[in-house]
């Protein structure tokens, strides 16, 4: 028998054994300006359950929406709607197995790491997420190896990966189970000239890809290339040297760590300078910044390769507000928290931060 | 049907009371329910840390060689990196057992000691190295032989005897002269035996080579001109604190209040500093100039216009145009 039907049983049982109660004398049983009697033992207990019913169910329904959202997102509870997003993340864990790590990507859901590695033996390498190696990519004819792979990125409207090689002068481009599909081959009227270094995609697939083939550093740039690959446009506004992270909201502005100027600067569509962090010694001013990205919270993260932390800013309503200052993580050093020059940054969508941390040969994993 | 108060019940007493316990088993079951799942979901099991890592390793090679001094000092310098003073201390008594001359585990020990406060222990360690060799073919150059005498000096700092302090400062200062914490203790020592104006001049060589990202020296600085009655010299230093602290804004608003008194060439200084690490440049080069015109051989303003690719001739001619410009801003600002 189920609740309701032991409920309706119950009412039936009430109905006949309860009996109907006389009006009391001089008590007009029509109604009207009745005095009620004063509540008994009985009915006070009654009340006192039928609150704690409802109390019971109000927890209930609560705990439901709580399971509903979390479901949903798969976030922990630390950032649940209403509560205070302005705050830092605190450290996980770190993958290890990486030589001088550069770059890094994460799937969506976090179940996928991608890793840049440096120095004598560059590669992309593959983690699940709990940091166990799950390969290296490799691209045919190349005897599998790149000559220098530097930052990645992921297509969100395919999840294919896009590596960044600076001495090749190619994007390599692997689907997302990690095979070869080939190289980006833009389409329209771009020059074909450049040398890659950092990606970032639009929501819609807008890939930004920073262009530091030049050696005269005020020549560096960013070239935007719609979701089919066509040449869109390019900017250096109003000069660019050697930026080493992208940003890319759904408006078209592009959050570009200028990294050897020091600052972080963001240009709307037009190649307008909406605002910048400068370089400096104050609260939140920069030193070089290198990875950048924004959570699904409006917090802006960005590497700060010198002064070997990651700082934490949230954002404006529009993209011309200067973000706020939050805080930073890290601080130099080899335990665990601490970084030695980072430089790569990813997020996925699950509240955590991925840092390289490159002379400790290792990526961090920060969360909320 | 109707109760004794004229409304009828929509639920009778024990279906209430069955509704509140199955809602309660509900609530539980799905409290732990979620709980589990939520910790399943979330909880990833790192690895070890870096220093984990460095530490399961050396001990293995300790294993393998149990021996091996090389083998145990590095096992006993990553136990200090995590802070296991105590299993350092162990490392250290058996490399001394077998080898009681080792330096390195000598001054391993001593720093573990000194960090624990034992001081009588830690001079021991660091004597036992400075009367081996402080009259050896290479004494004038040794490294080892400098780290001792500086810890024997803070170690005199400590227990207040700053004339031994001193002593001991001066020779790590003979091997080492530019080495600014030997300085900055030297001023420390100056203070404790009341000799403010020394104390200034070796918090100011300290700052010379480290003139950013430390605070201390400022501190002191600014303790010290106190005790001499300097009172904008102290803001000045103070002021330099602040900004150390990375209050930079407050540290220029003091500062600038400072350039026309006699702690007007340090404020100028500090603010051309502030300017550079800043990264404004022709700020930092205005600050200098302005130097120069105050203090014409001033030798750091000098040194950090050349640094920052600015010659002397054009240094002293900048001084001239600056010179002008600035009276000229001020005359229209008063206009």
């Amino acid at each position: 028998m189920s609740v309701f039907e032991t409920m309706a049983a119950d009412q039936a049982e009430a109905t006949t054994t309860e009996p109907e109660a006389p009006p009391t004398e001089g008590t007009p049983s029509g109604g009207g300006a009745a005095t009620p009697p004063p509540a008994g033992p009985k009915d006070r207990r009654r009340r006192r359950k039928v609150i704690a019913v409802i109390v019971v169910l109000a927890l209930l329904a609560a705990l439901a929406s709580v399971a509903g959202w979390y479901l949903l997102n798969r976030k922990p509870l630390t950032e649940l709607p209403g509560l205070a997003t302005a705050k830092l993340p605190h450290y996980e864990r770190s993958i290890y197995g990486v030589s001088e790590p550069l770059g890094v990507a994460v799937s969506a859901d976090g179940e996928r790491i991608y890793v840049t590695q440096s120095g004598t033996d560059p590669a992309v390498l593959v983690f699940d997420k709990d940091g166990k190696k799950l390969g290296r990519l490799s691209v045919p004819g190349q005897t599998g190896a790149m000559p220098q792979p530097v930052y990645l990125a992921i297509d969100p409207t395919n999840q294919d990966l896009y590596v960044s090689d600076r001495l090749a002068k190619v994007l390599y481009i692997f689907d997302a189970k990690g095979s070869y599909l080939r190289t980006f081959e833009p389409k329209g009227s771009f020059d074909g000239k450049w040398s890659p270094l950092a990606l970032a995609f639009a929501p819609d697939g807008t890939l930004y890809a920073s262009d530091v083939l030049s050696s005269d550093p005020t020549k560096h740039r960013i070239v935007v290339f719609g979701p089919d690959g066509t040449y869109e446009r390019s900017f250096g506004a109003p000069k660019l040297n050697y930026p080493n992270g992208i940003w890319a909201d759904s408006q078209g502005n592009a959050w570009v760590a200028d990294s050897s100027d020091g600052r972080l600067v963001v240009v709307d569509r037009t190649g307008k300078s909406l605002t910048e962090i400068s370089r400096g010694m104050g609260d939140g001013d920069l030193g070089m910044p290198r990875g950048v990205g924004i959570d699904d919270s409006g917090r802006l993260f960005i590497v700060d390769t010198t002064d070997h932390m990651v700082r934490v800013y949230t954002v404006g309503p529009t993209a011309g507000d200067t973000p706020a200052y939050v805080g930073s993580i890290g601080g130099e050093g080899r335990l665990d928290g601490t970084f030695e020059y980072p430089n790569g940054l990813a997020l996925d969508q699950r509240a955590h931060v991925y840092v390289t941390d490159r002379e400790n040969n290792r990526v961090q994993v920060w969360g909320y | 049907m109707s109760t004794a108060t004229g409304t009828a019940p929509a639920l009778s007493d024990r279906t209430l009371t069955r509704l509140l316990r199955v809602s309660v088993v509900v609530l539980v079951l799905g409290l732990v329910a979620f709980g589990v799942f939520y910790y399943l979901d979330q909880h990833v099991a790192g690895p070890p840390s870096l220093v984990d890592q460095q530490i399961t390793s050396a001990e293995a090679a300790v294993r393998k060689a149990p021996n091996d001094l090389d083998a145990r000092l590095q096992l006993a310098a990553v136990y200090q990196a995590d802070k296991r003073n105590a299993d350092a201390l162990t490392q250290y008594d058996e490399i001394l057992s077998a080898d009681g001359t080792n330096r390195l585990a000598l001054l391993g020990r001593g720093y573990v000691y000194l960090q624990q406060g034992s001081l009588d222990k830690a001079r021991a360690d660091y004597a036992a190295i400075t009367g081996a060799v402080a009259s050896g073919e290479f004494a004038g150059a040794d490294p080892q032989l400098q780290e001792a005498y500086y810890y024997l000096g803070v170690i005199d700092v400590r227990e207040k005897k700053p004339q031994e302090a001193l002593t001991q400062l001066d020779a790590a200062l003979k091997i080492e002269d530019t080495d600014s914490d030997a300085l900055y203790q030297v001023g420390l020592a100056q203070l404790q035996l009341n000799q403010p104006k020394l104390a200034v001049e070796a918090f100011t060589k300290a700052l010379t080579f480290v003139p950013t990202g430390w605070c201390d020296p400022y501190t002191q600085m600014a303790a010290a001109y106190t005790t001499l009655g300097g009172p904008q010299e102290a803001s000045y230093a103070t002021a330099m604190a602040t900004f150390c602290k990375g209050h930079t804004a407050q540290a220029k608003t003091a500062l600038q209040g400072l350039t026309d008194g006699p702690a007007g060439v340090d404020a100028m200084l500090g603010l051309a500093l502030i300017a550079q690490t800043e990264g404004s440049t022709a700020d930092a080069v205005g600050w200098y100039k302005k130097v120069l015109t105050v203090d014409h051989s001033n030798v750091q303003a000098m040194s950090a216009l050349s640094e920052l690719g600015v010659g002397p001739k054009a240094a002293t001619s900048g001084t001239a145009a600056t010179s002008a410009k600035s009276s000229s801003t001020s005359t229209q600002g008063h206009q």
